[in-house]
């Protein structure tokens, strides 16, 4: 389907587009409230103020900034990005309207452009059962079908969702993970705003995805949003989140926590496609838990921002419980996709697989960045992972490092990883077809993805193969 | 407090009767020493190893008096090698070549000691201690450090250009049993001249009584700190294979480097078998276009034992090949930390390297952990990576015992034949004779 989708003749038309990243234009600041740049005890409690929170959540956001105040930056990953970024330099918290809409038109006219230029209302007609877009800090529309209202779905901003189901976040927000767990789920527990809420009553199965789109359109913001998804025993989830941003000469932070929790029997699958601008650092912590036969799936593409160091983590607790990532990575000129996977094993019969797939070029770099932990008493384990990289020029890099640590014996653990260019035979063959070399190496490429934009919608698929067919443009030669 | 003193180093060189470059050389490295912090377990290199239980302070780094081979346990690895080019003997403080073929002392091959070596071989020795000096100085630890302001022992063997030597060369590193607390600091340098072919065994061994040398449940540990070297010249081949094979006490930190120029090739094995901790970096450096580097790895461990081999493929060089298969058996509670890192420079087009690393977990309590990485700088390669851990397969284990066979001896055949797909391409069948026994003899040690 991929090489199909790539020689589509109407394709062509997007060569006019070049290779200019096409969600680069950004809106006028227009905005209810923009906290001032830089971090204190003041910005955050007049964060939570405005939001009207409860006092425990205020606490814990209070508490958080000691957190994140306290703990060292990172001293692995691409250290020398980190250290770059300013903290001092950033607003945390920006509100672009007064309230979230349910309909479409009562969006701020600005807003809706923005989001009409990305599509969005047009892919929730064709097919998504509900929506959220989020803007700057706050959420600005939301909807999700009547019939899945009615079976007792909730798919809310993470701010409503505190609101109208306080007991439910109380119990399960950051019970994955921890204020603690490291200094950007510090910061983002100190200062995030919107996200979403989604949660699935017992037994019911949402067949078609949630969607969720972020967008930042300020300079030197920080968007820290948080989304919390609770499946409850033996319901379907799927949830799709898309990500853009502006180009801007100076750079943005996103700094995101997502907490997925598959109680028995249930099964989320969570897909981003990440395409932020190339001056966003993304910096995001994502886990998940799966209880007894459980089942968690993380889709994770990242083809845009500067720097992404991201390692989908998935807590096997119940026996017979089985994860998977799945992910792609493409990192261009300036890029670097540090991107992975955790495994945990921490009961019997449990199952993992992770396939990840990454391309650098034009001196991008990717990398792969794994565990696979297994807890004594998980007996029966079995785990695969396979990582394949392809460098698609001299300056280009790709690394691969995996942990292993197994502390139970009777497992069958794998991992394996190529890198290598793009075969000379395999381009022999298809330019002795009557490709072009351009021709040739997109369709190897979009064969080397397939795994992965198999397991997406139709159209998702159709948009990334597109981006990828952008991102290839004028790579040979 | 530590006893490793400017005073001793000092007086290490002056008893010697070492020249000044090396006083110098010796004086910096303590200097070093010194300043660097003690190895944390939290760092990536010393993962999963005991190096918190070290207490360097307790380690007697003094020579003590001369000892001539004559114990079994160097006795039966000499008999072993009967039919070999040469050998030397180590223990701590001291090295002697115990003999050297004449035929090969007269086509000049360089066999000795290395204090003869500081001696009589001063330049080629200086280069190459220098050499190795500016490459990795950054990336040195406390233990290196130590290594070259102590190195009292070991051996130099130099090949001259074009000769072609099938028997081994041995070097045995014997840990002097007489006292817990002891220390060895052995030191051996190769140097392989233009197309020539040369193998060498490398022992680290212990008297068995050694293995119950405890002091109530607090054990003194001893020290092996050993430090190897290669160059192979353009065209040469260089075998290498260095068995551990120590006490439940002793506690080795080794670091082994291979730098191969053009179309030469080092080989090497490194057998684990015995420590308290064993701890090895073999590293090999591919330089030039046509240089080949192979890095094969057997090790078992029982009991409590911990091993920890890291591995680097440095392809510094176009048209480089490399190839690592390392594999890893487990009984009891034995703990192993494999780390492989393939380095692949810009410059490094069309390299081929690969790397395997494979860890059988025969113990219900044993732990195998392993990080293989890639580190890929230039396109026109192919680079993969493979890693499995997993227990003795039960189907196998029935299999073999249909066929008659009790289950002990079922899972000897399998371990056996796990560790074979590494040994199966060793020429030397001496060494193959004794790397089996020694695995064959730990399959079956019971607990006492």
């Amino acid at each position: 389907m991929s090489a199909e989708t790539a020689y589509d003749p109407k394709m062509e038309e997007l060569k006019d587009l070049g290779k200019d990243y096409q969600y680069g234009f950004h809106d006028k600041e227009d905005y209810i409230f923009k906290s001032g740049k830089g971090l204190t005890r003041e910005i955050v409690t007049q964060i939570s103020q405005m939001k009207k929170e409860p006092q425990w959540m205020l606490e814990f956001r209070l508490k958080a900034l000691d957190i994140f105040n306290k703990k060292p930056m990172p001293t692995w990953g691409n250290t020398n990005l980190l250290n770059d970024i300013d903290f001092d330099n950033i607003h945390y918290y920006i509100k672009p309207s007064e309230k979230g809409e349910k309909s479409w038109d009562e969006v701020p006219d600005n807003i809706k452009n923005t989001f009409d230029r990305l599509g969005i209302p047009e892919a929730e007609r064709k097919f998504l059962a509900g929506v959220t877009a989020q803007y700057e800090s706050e959420v600005v529309y939301h909807s999700i079908r009547e019939d899945l209202e009615a079976q007792g779905v909730v798919f809310l901003d993470m701010d409503s969702g505190l609101r109208e189901h306080e007991d439910i976040v109380r119990e399960h927000f950051a019970s994955v993970i921890p204020a603690a767990d490291n200094k950007f789920s510090a910061l983002n527990s100190a200062v995030w705003s919107g996200g979403s809420f989604v949660w699935v009553p017992k037994g019911v199965r949402v067949e078609i995805p949630l969607q969720a789109y972020f967008r930042i359109n300020a300079e030197n913001m920080g968007q820290f949003e948080r989304t919390l998804i609770i499946a409850e025993p033996g319901s379907f989830v799927h949830y799709i989140e898309g990500c853009t941003a502006p180009v801007y000469t100076t750079d943005s932070l996103h700094s995101a926590v997502v907490e997925l929790i598959a109680k028995p029997g249930a099964h989320i699958r969570y897909t981003t496609i990440q395409n932020w601008s190339k001056n966003v650092y993304n910096l995001v912590t994502k886990r998940a838990v799966a209880y007894e036969d459980a089942k968690v799936e993380w889709v994770d593409g990242n083809l845009g921002s500067k720097l992404t160091m991201k390692y989908p983590a998935i807590y096997l607790m119940g026996p017979r419980a089985h994860g998977e990532v799945l992910s792609v990575a493409f990192a261009g000129d300036d890029q670097h996709q540090d991107a992975g996977a955790k495994m945990v094993h921490g009961a019997p019969d449990t199952t993992s697989i992770v396939v990840s797939k990454s391309i650098s070029k034009n001196g991008g770099r990717s990398s792969y960045r794994g565990l696979v932990k297994v807890y004594p008493g998980a007996t029966n384990v079995k785990t695969s992972i396979k990582c394949d990289a392809l460098l698609l020029d001299e300056d280009s890099r790709s690394d691969t490092y995996p942990t292993m640590e197994i502390d139970e014996k009777d497992v069958n653990i794998e991992h394996e990883a190529t890198v290598s260019k793009v075969g000379e035979e395999q381009l022999f063959y298809l330019m002795s077809r009557g490709l072009n070399e351009e021709e040739a190496t997109a369709m190897i490429v979009n064969g080397f993805f397939e795994p992965f934009t198999k397991e997406l919608p139709l159209e998702y698929a159709v948009e990334l193969n597109r981006l990828i067919q952008l991102e290839m443009e004028g790579s040979v030669g | 407090m530590s006893t490793i003193t400017r005073e001793g180093v000092d007086n290490l060189s002056i008893d010697r009767g070492e020249p000044e470059w090396l006083k110098v050389f010796r004086v910096n490295a303590l200097e070093k020493f010194l300043q660097s912090p003690n190895p944390s377990i939290k760092s990536d290199t010393w993962r999963k190893t005991r190096v918190d239980k070290l207490n360097l302070a307790e380690i007697k780094t003094s020579s003590p008096a001369f000892q001539s081979p004559g114990n079994k346990t160097e006795q039966q690895v000499l008999e072993r090698f009967s039919e070999r080019a040469g050998a030397v003997f180590s223990t701590t403080g001291n090295s002697w070549r115990v003999d050297l073929d004449e035929k090969l002392e007269k086509a000049g091959v360089v066999f000795v000691p290395i204090d003869e070596a500081i001696k009589n071989h001063a330049e080629s020795l200086k280069t190459l201690l220098e050499s190795e000096t500016r490459n990795i100085d950054e990336s040195k630890d406390k233990f290196d450090w130590m290594q070259e302001a102590l190195f009292n022992c070991g051996a130099y063997l130099e090949i001259p250009a074009n000769l072609v030597i099938e028997k081994p060369f041995l070097v045995v590193n014997k840990l002097d049993k007489s006292e817990a607390g002891c220390s060895l600091f052995p030191r051996v340098l190769i140097k392989a001249g233009k197309h020539s072919k040369v193998s060498v065994v490398n022992a680290f061994v212990c008297d068995d009584e050694l293995d119950s040398t405890v002091d109530g449940d607090v054990k003194k540990l001893s020290l092996v700190n050993a430090r190897n070297l290669i160059h192979a010249e353009a065209g040469s081949s260089v075998s290498y294979i260095e068995v551990q094979a120590l006490g439940d006490n002793c506690f080795m930190v080794g670091k082994s480097t291979g730098n191969v120029t053009a179309d030469a090739s080092i080989s090497t094995l490194t057998v684990g078998v015995g420590g308290y901790q064993l701890k090895s970096e073999i590293s090999t450096r591919l330089l030039e276009a046509g240089a080949h580097g192979a890095m094969l790895g057997v090790v078992f461990g029982d009991m409590n034992e911990h091993m920890s081999y890291n591995t680097i493929q440095e392809h510094a060089a176009p048209n480089t090949t490399s190839d690592i298969n390392f594999r890893v058996a487990l009984k009891d509670e034995a703990v192993s930390a494999y780390q492989g890192n393939i380095k692949v420079d810009k410059v490094a087009q069309k390299t081929n390297a690969y790397q395997t690393n494979k860890n059988l977990l025969l113990g219900k309590s044993a732990k195998a952990d392993s990080i293989p990485k890639l580190e890929i700088l230039a396109n026109d390669v192919k680079c993969s990576h493979g890693a499995t851990v997993g227990p003795v397969d039960q189907d196998q284990v029935f299999y073999l015992m249909v066929r008659g066979l009790d289950k002990k001896t079922a899972e000897e055949l399998i371990v056996a034949g796990f560790f074979d797909t590494v040994l199966e391409s060793l020429p030397d069948k001496v060494a193959n004779d004794w790397i089996h026994d020694l695995i064959k003899t730990k399959i079956h040690k019971e607990r006492a």
